[in-house]
């Protein structure tokens, strides 16, 4: 098995070795569950734990929202959170999100927290938390809520994907009439979110104005982000979520 | 083909002359010839060295009780040379103490360690004796300014009707190189100054990346930049042929992923390592303030009709130093710069200046060039002015740094400062910070194609070779002045910046499957002035 990221970082040859962080698989999260049925079997009134809001400092909160967003958006947690680094033997929710130099998903969970009417993210979050051994239980959780969580749901994984903020009631209007609007009007979040968008990373291209990429990468196949076998820098991106 | 590296007959003499070899004896590039032992070249300490340090650095404040610090973990720091690979941890450093709460923040503090080590070692005084010696003076040559050691640009891409250049091992040989490419502008004053470091201005001597202007201080002269190199990327360079155009462009060099050879620990592998430098043209009264180190040189300005070489002391201002290592195939960018060359932003701000500063005037009012500002044109330097921007001193440059050293970097520069001598000139210099790739997902393919050319850099799965810099910008105020700042793209990330390099290689008009036809020249742009 080849060296895995995160081994990178630490070049000793005495250092422990991490648990692999680069696929929070299913697997994982089921294993993890194992440990904590006890307290997922109680799962806390939705919404309950949130009278002050979501906290972007509170660890168990960012895990809550990079398990939402990662099942919204089918993207490991890994591809929200570069250095998260998961430890099988705690429970998710006490897993350290880390920080990364770009460390966007703060600036998002922000984002969200200071742009939600509704007391919504705070429902989302629980939902998260209540569901946290499964990503297609999150998704049916969600579905299952009102209007309001449901739409900041869509607004969150546009948000991921374009950098972009779009508010959960442009959104449901252009649901409720669907092809009436033009334009569903967005605001792009900061500079840092316009060069995040997880749509350019996945399709092996970039913004306009803004690229790191090598000279010369469009003469070449872009990357199958699936596709294990070639190294894809991102792993099997998608394959958290089936 | 890259390089191999010292044969065992080699390796056993450096490891009989490790002290020596540490210390190399004075072959001063700019001085003449002193019929001394001559070691091939700097090198390095792959013993790892951890940061000893007790407590978190990433506050505000120093850990109580952490200064001063034991003599024995000072000497053994100050006496380290040059680490051959950076030794970082998600962790604690070396003292289990020395941790913080976030494993960035441990990356980046080993990564500051591993600059400062750096620093101290290229900076220590070229004839050998260590940095904290009585002896050092603010005009003591330093290891990187040893002709033995490395290389300037300037000396390595010559114009196509000069032989190629050489770099010999013996003081006799390196002496006659230099005498050979010294320019004939210099030749007279050179004969009655022997000792002045030559300094080649062309461009890029003066005006910042992406033409972005030239700096000028707060006496009306302009700042003078220079590049150099070390031996292993000069042998690279020269055993691919890629110090001329037609070189780069030759149908031997079609497939070449040009790939400089990384440092390590194991075998104490160099590497290749880049050096770009600013200096400040200085004053008699500055000179005589000894708050700078300094250099007597010969400058000789950039091309054109009229070309004079103007006697002047410099003093350093700027210092990056770029490291190619096994770990890090983005290379290692570290930063220093003179710490009284400009205020924060935030320092300006709130009116808590303590000047004065090299490119700020604290004195300006109303009358003064906006912050930041790039001069007015015409930015070449007039030869009948030397090297002042204009005659009447109309214009200086008034600079704020943008973005503040974090309180990691600052407490860093504390620990060191007190480790060194009080009256060293050392004390006036300070890290700004170390940038790194920090994407593993990423960085770790460089290495593990089967048949990737050595040392292994492929990359033919990663379009993004910049893999996440940390931090995601970095800008010295002397040598990325106009860049500073954090709008992606626009503002100064060695990284980003560099991942943009070329040189003259063939492009891809007719790429065959499963080969790279890329014109990336590793992270440097040296392959660029190639001619």
């Amino acid at each position: 098995m080849r060296e895995l990221p995160k081994q990178r970082h630490d070049d000793r040859s005495d250092a422990t070795r991490l648990e692999p962080e680069s696929f929070v698989s299913r697997r994982r999260m089921l294993a993890g569950t194992v440990a904590t049925t006890a307290a997922a079997a109680v799962a806390p009134i939705a919404g309950a734990a949130y009278a002050a809001g979501p906290d972007v400092s509170s660890p168990q909160d960012m895990m809550a929202f990079l398990l939402l967003s990662a099942a919204l958006a089918g993207v490991h947690v890994v591809n929200l959170a570069p250095e998260f680094s998961q430890d099988i033997k705690k429970d998710i929710l006490d897993q350290d999100p880390g920080v990364d130099p770009i460390n966007v998903k703060n600036d998002y969970f922000r984002w969200i927290n200071a742009h939600d009417s509704t007391s919504s993210f705070g429902k989302l979050l629980q939902i998260a938390k209540d569901n946290r051994q499964s990503g297609i239980n999150i998704i049916a959780a969600v579905n299952a809520s009102d209007d309001s969580a449901k739409f900041l749901a869509r607004s969150i994984v546009l948000l991921w994907y374009l950098g972009s903020w779009y508010e959960p009631a442009d959104l449901k209007a252009n649901a409720a009439t669907p092809g009436t609007r033009a334009v569903t009007p967005s605001v792009v979040v900061s500079s840092k979110a316009y060069t995040q968008g997880l749509v350019w990373q996945i399709v092996g291209a970039h913004p306009m104005g803004y690229s790191n990429l090598q000279f010369g990468y469009w003469s070449r196949d872009p990357n199958d982000p699936n596709d294990a076998v070639q190294n894809s820098n991102f792993g099997v991106i998608t394959a958290t979520i089936p | 083909m890259r390089f191999n590296g010292p044969n065992r007959t080699e390796l056993a003499i450096a490891v009989g002359l490790i002290w020596l070899l540490m210390f190399p004896a004075q072959s001063t590039a700019q001085t003449a010839a002193t019929p001394a032992t001559t070691q091939v070249g700097l090198q390095c300490n792959g013993t790892r060295l951890l940061d000893p340090f007790n407590g978190s650095l990433a506050g505000p404040n120093l850990p109580a009780g952490l200064l001063p610090i034991d003599a024995s973990v000072k000497d053994k720091i100050l006496k380290s040379g040059l680490p051959c690979q950076e030794n970082v941890s998600t962790g604690a450093q070396g003292d289990l103490a020395g941790v913080e709460s976030v494993g960035l923040e441990n990356l980046q503090r080993g990564f500051d360690f591993y600059s400062w080590r750096t620093f101290i070692a290229l900076n220590s005084p070229a004839d050998g004796t260590p940095i904290d010696s009585a002896s050092t003076q603010a005009d003591t040559p330093t290891r990187w300014e040893d002709m033995n050691n490395f290389k300037q640009l300037l000396d390595v891409m010559l114009p196509a009707d000069l032989q190629p250049p050489r770099w010999p091992t013996d003081l006799n040989g390196m002496t006659a190189e230099r005498e050979r490419l010294m320019p004939k502008e210099c030749r007279d004053l050179h004969r009655q100054m022997p000792d002045r470091m030559i300094v080649k201005m062309i461009e890029e001597s003066f005006n910042e990346p992406f033409k972005t202007g030239p700096l000028i201080d707060q006496n009306g002269h302009y700042a003078v930049f220079d590049i150099l190199m070390n031996r292993q990327m000069f042998k690279y360079i020269m055993d691919h042929h890629l110090n001329t155009k037609a070189g780069q462009m030759s149908g031997a060099n079609s497939d070449l992923l040009v790939d400089f050879p990384p440092g390590q620990n194991s075998g104490a592998e160099f590497g290749a390592f880049m050096l770009k430098v600013s200096w400040k043209i200085l004053t008699d009264g500055e000179a005589a303030t000894k708050n700078f180190h300094m250099r007597k040189a010969l400058v000789l300005m950039p091309p054109g009709a009229d070309r004079p070489c103007v006697p002047e002391t410099l003093g350093l201002i700027g210092f990056h130093a770029v490291h190619k290592t096994a770990t890090r195939p983005q290379w290692i960018w570290t930063s220093f710069e003179h710490s009284k060359n400009v205020p924060d932003k935030d320092e300006v701000a709130a009116s808590k200046l303590v000047g004065p500063y090299n490119f700020f005037s604290v004195k300006c009012q109303a009358d003064c060039p906006a912050v930041n500002a790039t001069p007015p044109t015409p930015w070449d330097p007039d030869p009948a002015l030397r090297l002042r921007f204009r005659k009447d001193d109309s214009f200086k440059s008034q600079i704020v740094r943008e973005t503040p050293l974090t309180d990691a970097a600052k407490n860093m520069n504390a620990i060191f400062h007190n480790m060194l001598p009080s009256n060293s000139v050392w004390q006036n210099y300070m890290l700004i910070s170390t940038q790194w790739p920090s994407e593993f997902a990423c960085a770790s393919l460089h290495s593990h194609v089967p048949g990737a050319p050595a040392p292994g850099t492929d990359f033919i799965k990663q379009p993004d070779m910049t893999c996440s810099p940390a931090p995601t910008f970095m800008a010295n105020s002397t040598l990325e002045t106009y860049s500073q700042g954090d709008v992606p793209l626009a503002s100064s990330s060695c990284i980003a910046c560099h991942g943009n390099a070329v040189g003259f290689q063939k492009g891809a008009s007719a790429p065959k499957p499963g080969q790279m036809h890329l014109n990336q020249s590793d992270f440097t742009f040296m392959l660029e002035k190639a001619q």
